[in-house]
């Protein structure tokens, strides 16, 4: 600070200062700018403004529908472009929302400055803590009473002829060569007070924890999409072989392209089961056999997979095999496969009472008419089971398909909240509607595993490591604490000593005050 | 025929369930005698009612941990999946949270404040319909190891910052810098305690889903109310706040506690931003 002072003295910006040494100036002063307090708050204020907005506005996501996405911030903002009224909404949208992306705010640059900002000032302000401690020291009253340093729990006290200045120099700089924070007063009657502290490790966890947010930030940035790390998705049917990760398969994919790797490794899907278990459904309908509706949810979803050798068809080319399940992740590579969805395409026929054949293919939790009889239908995504159903005492058995259609035409008059209910179509017994059959002839069931290529992963544990140790260490390790008072009465020094350690009084009369 | 129907629907009320739903109502019955001992002896300041005050407490969280022990027999893992299992859990950490304060700090205080927070929150929740109090079995998402110690330490954490609002909201009126020290020390127990539950959450999210942070408006919102607490710390060791605005301060961070527990809940569904954490029930 004084160095600036002293350079705007010599030089002031508008004599002679050119536009590279003002620049460089500005420059010059961001660390200085960075190290105080004033400048983190700030920018942790607008980091919250941003943050807010990004936790109550819908963030996008990839695997979500853009139209969907878009509708919903058409209902908040209430966008009609073909009204001609400039809404408020509108305004906000289009003003703020818009050019500073709060739709996509945790993956804009704008944000990661922020972050980057708050992470090195508050690594900054954790080194110059040394001095806001002494204002801290300050507060709490040096001046005490010499019975109340002789009420510590180690203290001692005496006197020796000497000048209190004299005294005052050596225990300075005993203090100094022994790292304490020191605070003292001195009245003009020739008395000195010292308030004293330290805990080096405690100092040490300090600036370790404020680090340990650049590290974080560090593996962060290392992790992301735009530097080292990559995802995306392999999508498989049994039997089906697909390329590993990869980031020239995950670019690919963006741009819409078949992609076929260089190495020969290639993952395969074995099986893949949806598993009913007994325990978690109310029961079994004793006509049906099929557990009564609950969510119609699966327990576990698995994927029994294999990185295989492409070259080789045989049983020594399996590299790796793993069931791959919600919180058991394969991992090959450094690359992680993540069971994330499922995928069912139901195929059914339906047949018309003259005879009429026609097809339709659908996908769980989607809309569509059924050909002939041309009624809106649909399938919930959880509605619907098959697969293996584990009983209370851990068999497991196949479960044939059953299959819940809607009706969706009051559904979609906006006449009822909930679609009706038009029949179940079990795997051998079709759904009979007003004479028209509607049989089902196939199910495929697809696996859906995200792959996430993170490299980021260790520092970022490695710093919310620092981070959790340090801060308990910053904030439960005790001070050690000590007083000392110095008294001029005619030619010796009454001094008096008192810590929450008992080397203190000893070290300071035996050291310092009788040397 | 309609009478019939009810007492047919008693009749086949597990009894696990109804024991669990005793335990709850005896549980919320102690904590609200346990209120009134605890108010009784801060008006007469009799060491025996004192004590007393600390033993309703005591009694009143053992009942209410066999109730989630049922509870959690009942519904096959640790209850805090849904809206009423969180209030459930939240009224039991700060309970545990208070007797163990109590007992460091030598003082009624805490449990004080819990013995009111948990025999509301116990009295709110106990008139919910039954169907809102049904169990539900895991998602496999959330069938995890890590979601167990990712839940227990952010609700503990919770209900930490819950009796420190308590006793800030008491300093407010009173004054006490024994209250304003109270509230800052348990800040001081809940703030790393919050870290490490976001921190637990992200490692659980890295194994089930290959990434540790994804903003969702949950995690948001506990990183932004645990910065809110850290400015509190900050507040407080660095600038040497005490008193009224080092109170009000904390007050915020527990508006930002509650908005996360709950409030976000609200606002997501409104603006149909549901989220990974949204409750069901």
């Amino acid at each position: 600070m004084t160095d600036t002072e002293n350079n705007k003295n010599a030089k002031p910006p508008d004599q002679g200062m050119g536009l590279f040494e003002l620049v460089w100036a500005a420059i010059l002063d961001i660390p200085k700018l960075m190290r105080t307090m004033s400048f983190a708050i700030w920018v942790f204020i607008i980091l919250a403004v941003f943050t807010l907005a990004g936790t109550i506005l819908p963030q996008e996501h990839l695997t979500q529908d853009p139209d969907e996405f878009a509708h919903k911030y058409i209902k908040i903002f209430s966008i009609d472009p073909d009204d001609g009224v400039n809404t408020t909404g509108e305004f906000i949208y289009h003003n703020i929302v818009n050019p500073l992306q709060l739709y996509r705010i945790f993956k804009t640059n704008l944000y990661l400055i922020l972050l980057s900002l708050l992470s090195i000032s508050s690594m900054l302000c954790a080194f110059d803590k040394v001095k806001i401690t002494r204002k801290l020291l300050a507060q709490k009253k040096p001046k005490v009473s010499v019975d109340t340093v002789k009420a510590m729990s180690n203290s001692a006290s005496g006197s020796v002829d000497d000048d209190v200045a004299e005294v005052g120099d050596r225990v300075r700089s005993w203090l100094k060569s022994h790292h304490f924070q020191v605070f003292e007063e001195k009245d003009d009657a020739g008395t000195e007070w010292f308030l004293v502290r330290k805990n080096a490790i405690r100092h040490i966890a300090s600036i370790a924890f404020h680090f340990a947010f650049v590290f974080i930030l560090i593996g962060g940035i290392i992790g992301d999409q735009r530097t080292f790390g990559y995802d995306g998705y392999v999508i498989l049917g049994e039997g089906d072989m697909k390329p590993l990760g990869s980031r020239e398969a995950s670019v690919a994919a963006d741009a819409q392209q078949q992609y076929t790797p260089d190495t020969d490794e290639r993952l395969y899907l074995v099986e893949y089961q949806n598993i009913y278990r007994e325990r978690d459904f109310p029961g079994i309908d004793p006509v049906s056999g099929f557990p009564l509706e609950y969510k119609g949810m699966p327990s576990d979803y698995i994927s029994h997979v294999q990185v295989v050798s492409h070259e080789h068809n045989g049983d020594n080319n399996v590299l790796m095999e793993k069931m791959v399940e919600v919180n058991r992740p394969l991992r090959y590579n450094g690359i992680g496969y993540y069971q994330t969805s499922v995928r069912s395409i139901y195929h059914f026929t339906v047949t018309a009472p003259d005879g009429t054949q026609e097809s339709v293919t659908t996908a769980a939790g989607e809309a569509f008419v059924l050909p002939l009889i041309e009624i809106q239908s649909g399938l919930s995504p959880v509605d619907s089971v098959g697969g293996i159903w584990e009983t209370l005492d851990g068999t497991r058995e196949e479960m044939p398909y059953r299959i819940k259609l809607h009706d969706l035409r009051a559904f979609f008059a906006g006449m009822t909240d909930e679609p009706d209910l038009l029949g179940y179509v079990y795997e051998d017994v079709p759904l009979v509607i007003s004479n028209y059959e509607i049989a089902l002839d196939q199910v495929d069931e697809y696996t859906i595993l995200q792959y996430v290529y993170d490299p980021g992963v260790p520092i970022v544990y490695f710093g919310a490591f620092t981070l959790i140790i340090g801060l308990t260490l910053a904030l439960y390790l005790p001070w050690r604490t000590g007083r000392i008072i110095l008294t001029q009465s005619g030619k010796s020094v009454n001094w008096a000593a008192g810590g929450n350690w008992s080397e203190f009084s000893d070290e300071i009369s035996k050291s310092v005050i009788k040397e | 025929m309609v009478e019939e129907t009810i007492e047919l629907t008693q009749d086949v009320m597990d009894p696990q369930i109804a024991l669990e739903f005793l335990t709850l109502e005896i549980a919320a019955g102690i904590f609200l005698l346990a209120a009134l001992v605890s108010i009784i002896y801060w008006f007469s300041r009799n060491g025996y009612v004192g004590v007393g005050s600390l033993v309703v407490t005591i009694l009143a969280t053992l009942v209410l941990t066999l109730s989630l022990v049922v509870r959690y027999i009942n519904v096959g893992h640790i209850p805090y999946v849904q809206l009423y299992e969180t209030y459930l859990f939240v009224a039991w950490s700060i309970a545990l949270i208070a007797v163990i304060a109590d007992l460091s700090v030598k003082s009624r205080l805490p449990s004080t404040i819990a013995n009111i927070i948990a025999g509301l929150i116990l009295v709110y929740i106990w008139q919910w319909p039954d169907v809102s109090r049904e169990g539900s079995p895991l998602v496999p998402a959330l069938d995890s190891p890590w979601l167990d110690v990712h839940i227990a330490t952010a609700f503990l954490s919770y209900a930490g910052f819950a009796i420190s609002a308590g006793a800030s909201i008491i300093y407010l009126v009173k004054r006490n810098p024994k209250v304003d020290e109270l509230s800052y020390k348990l800040v001081t127990f809940a703030f790393p305690l919050l870290g490490m539950g976001i921190l637990l959450g992200a490692v659980w999210a890295n194994e089930a889903w290959g990434r540790y942070w994804g903003w969702d408006p949950k995690e948001t919102a506990a990183l932004v109310t645990w910065l809110v607490y850290a400015g509190y710390l900050h507040a407080r060791l660095v600038m040497g706040w005490k008193g009224v605005r080092a109170n009000i301060f904390n007050l915020i961070g527990f508006f930002c506690v509650v908005f996360t527990w709950l409030g976000l809940n609200l606002v997501s569904r409104l603006l149909e931003n549901p989220g990974l954490h949204t409750y069901a029930g």
